[in-house]
């Protein structure tokens, strides 16, 4: 489904990302792990064309989508969210949810869409469908900015998943959130797969990671390291040396 | 709840206040010595460069080219109407107003490259030079000393500012209409997406680049149409007539008055007219009083005037639930 080819960026002296190999397959959590400042958030931007890669490529379906502007490629349909979580903040859950709906749909100078906006829309339905999806239809009319963090999460998901992707990227979607919050989240993002979406999947918590993905990729220094099931992660002492120095998995987690 | 009844109440809140300001001029008008329709005209012309600057903020840029684009439709109108050319005056000012928005269609591949301070620094620069543009070619725009015997549409007379009062008001009915309701449109949604967050935008599919681009050219065909407006009325048009001065009283209404809605701008605008009025003994205190207020409301009401009036409707609706 997404693929990924020798994708390298250097940023002046640094390579942060230095000939990544990857395989996402259609349906699956793709899990891609690494020490922090190993290049995973670089590789996200690189995929989801927030950066252009300085080599390599990425494919989706075999077509190339490397180097094209961000909003192109989630056209296309890979779309991401943030490790610094970002949502509309001024508008309420229904319209900041509503924007991802309608953000493929028309150009900006078709005279048509410069018409009062009508409630009756497919992209208003698509929005309460997007949040019932991630557990926050009862919340459509409150007002984003508001939210706790767990729930402003959840709602830069439901963001994204309005945008229809094939291809769902999240950097790191439960850092920094409580243990309850944590295992709501990984709820909703098992949910999405049962739905049949293709999650790559961004995390520093290695037993969600774990037990979330179907596949993992380590990454360390901007280079694989390994690739497999979570049990042959957990098994492989490269994984276990670079990235968990001494611990072992299980207490790794926290 | 289908969180559609808020942005349908706000469109009908900014008609309404749109349709107050006109019908509350047109009544002071018909009040009023005739000494003040002159004010009453440039009131107007004002309150449609205003709404068109608020409709380039709404994408997070505050640009400082607005009132030299707003040149480029009074030269039109100046060029355009006088011999050999002699246009209908009103055409002109149309071909005005299309002028503008190619100018602005240029300016922005450099301009919208840049984002808040260095936005506001280098759409002064264009400002500066198309100001330049209006000095040096001489040939055409008359130089320093500009250009001089434009006509008002024929069927208004050269005297009275009355009738071309309601002429201004006629346009600025018609332009700020079709602004409200685009600010309720999609494409008006997407570009205040934009301007909140434009990474997130752009993750999401949304042209950040057309959207911006489309908020600041037709925010500068509204620009264009009052210059020509103002052209016409005055008769004369000379570089000075859109400097610094005009630019500041444009930035400080949408500051004064908020610019989540179409209606704060123009409230900030009238607050600063009055005080201009007020002061007319002393006009030197004017620019003082101005600027002085704009660092109150930064300081005490970042949301301007609108946000205030909001607290207080809030508080009213609380009490009357309570
Ligand atoms: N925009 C940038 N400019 C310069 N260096 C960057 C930039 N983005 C990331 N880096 C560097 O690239 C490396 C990888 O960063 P990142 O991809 O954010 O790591 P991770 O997400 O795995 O923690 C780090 O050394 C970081 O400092
Ligand atoms: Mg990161």
């Amino acid at each position: 489904m997404l693929e990924v080819r020798g994708l390298t960026k250097t940023f002046g002296s640094i390579t942060a990302v230095d000939g990544i190999d990857m395989q996402v397959a259609a349906g699956a959590i793709h899990g891609l792990i690494g020490p922090n400042g190993s290049g995973k958030s670089t590789t996200m931007n690189l995929i989801s064309g927030t950066y252009r890669p300085t080599a390599g490529q990425v494919l989706l379906n075999g077509a190339a989508i490397g180097g094209q502007p961000a909003f192109r490629v989630a056209r296309m349909g890979v779309v991401r969210t943030f490790q610094l979580t970002r949502v509309y903040g001024q508008l309420s859950l229904l319209e900041a949810v509503r924007i991802g709906a309608l953000a493929g749909n028309g150009a900006p100078w078709n005279p048509r869409l410069w018409r009062p906006f009508r409630h009756d829309h497919p992209a208003t339905e698509a929005a309460h469908d997007a949040l019932r999806r991630m557990g926050l239809g009862p919340h459509a009319d409150r007002n984003a900015g508001s939210l706790p963090s767990g729930m402003r999460r959840i709602l830069s998901i439901a963001t994204a998943l309005a945008a229809s992707p094939r291809v769902l990227l999240l950097d790191e979607p439960l850092a920094g959130l409580n243990a309850s919050e944590k295992a709501e989240v990984a709820d909703r993002i098992q949910q999405l797969r049962q739905d049949g979406l293709t999650i790559l999947l961004v995390e520093h918590d290695v037993r969600s990671i774990m037990r979330l993905s179907d596949r993992i990729t380590v990454i360390n220094f901007g280079k694989v390291i390994a690739t497999g099931t979570p049990a042959e992660i957990g098994r492989n002492e490269a994984v276990i040396t670079a990235y968990l120095g001494d611990r072992r998995p299980a207490h790794a987690a926290g | 709840m289908n969180g559609g009844t808020d942005t349908r109440r706000a469109l009908r809140q900014d008609i309404g206040s749109v349709l107050a300001l006109v019908i509350g001029t047109g009544a002071l008008a018909m009040v009023s010595a005739a000494y003040v329709h002159g004010a009453l005209v440039l009131f107007v012309l004002n309150a449609i460069l205003v709404l068109s600057y608020r409709t380039i903020t709404t994408m997070g840029g505050w640009s400082f080219a607005h009132v030299a684009i707003m040149g480029v439709g009074a030269y039109a109108v100046a060029i355009l109407s006088a011999p050999p050319i002699g246009l209908p005056v009103l055409l002109c000012v149309a071909i005005g107003g299309v002028l503008a928005g190619l100018v602005a269609m240029a300016l922005s591949w450099p301009v919208l490259r840049t984002r808040q301070y260095y936005f506001f620094l280098s759409t002064f620069a264009a400002g500066e030079a198309l100001r330049q543009c209006f000095i040096q070619f001489k040939g055409l725009t008359g130089g320093t000393s500009g250009l001089a015997f434009i006509p008002r549409p024929g069927f208004i007379g050269d005297s009275a500012a009355l009738p071309f009062l309601w002429l201004a008001l006629a346009v600025f009915l018609a332009l700020a209409l079709a602004a409200v309701c685009f600010d309720a449109s999609e494409t008006g949604m997407k570009i205040r997406a934009v301007g909140e967050d434009e990474t997130l935008s752009a993750s999401l599919g949304l042209d950040a680049w057309g959207l911006r681009a489309t908020a600041f050219v037709l925010g500068s065909v509204g620009a264009g149409i009052a210059g020509g407006l103002l052209a016409s009325y005055n008769g004369i048009v000379a570089p000075n007539d859109f400097g610094a001065a005009l630019m500041f009283k444009i930035v400080a209404s949408c500051i004064v008055g908020g610019t989540r809605r179409a209606w704060g701008p123009l409230l900030g605008l009238i607050f600063l007219t009055v005080i201009e009025e007020a002061f007319r003994a002393v006009p030197v205190y004017v620019p003082l009083i101005w600027g002085g207020l704009v660092i109150v409301v930064t300081l005490y009401a970042p949301g301007g005037l609108e946000s205030l009036v909001e607290r207080v409707q809030r508080r009213f609706k609380g009490a009357a639930h309570a």
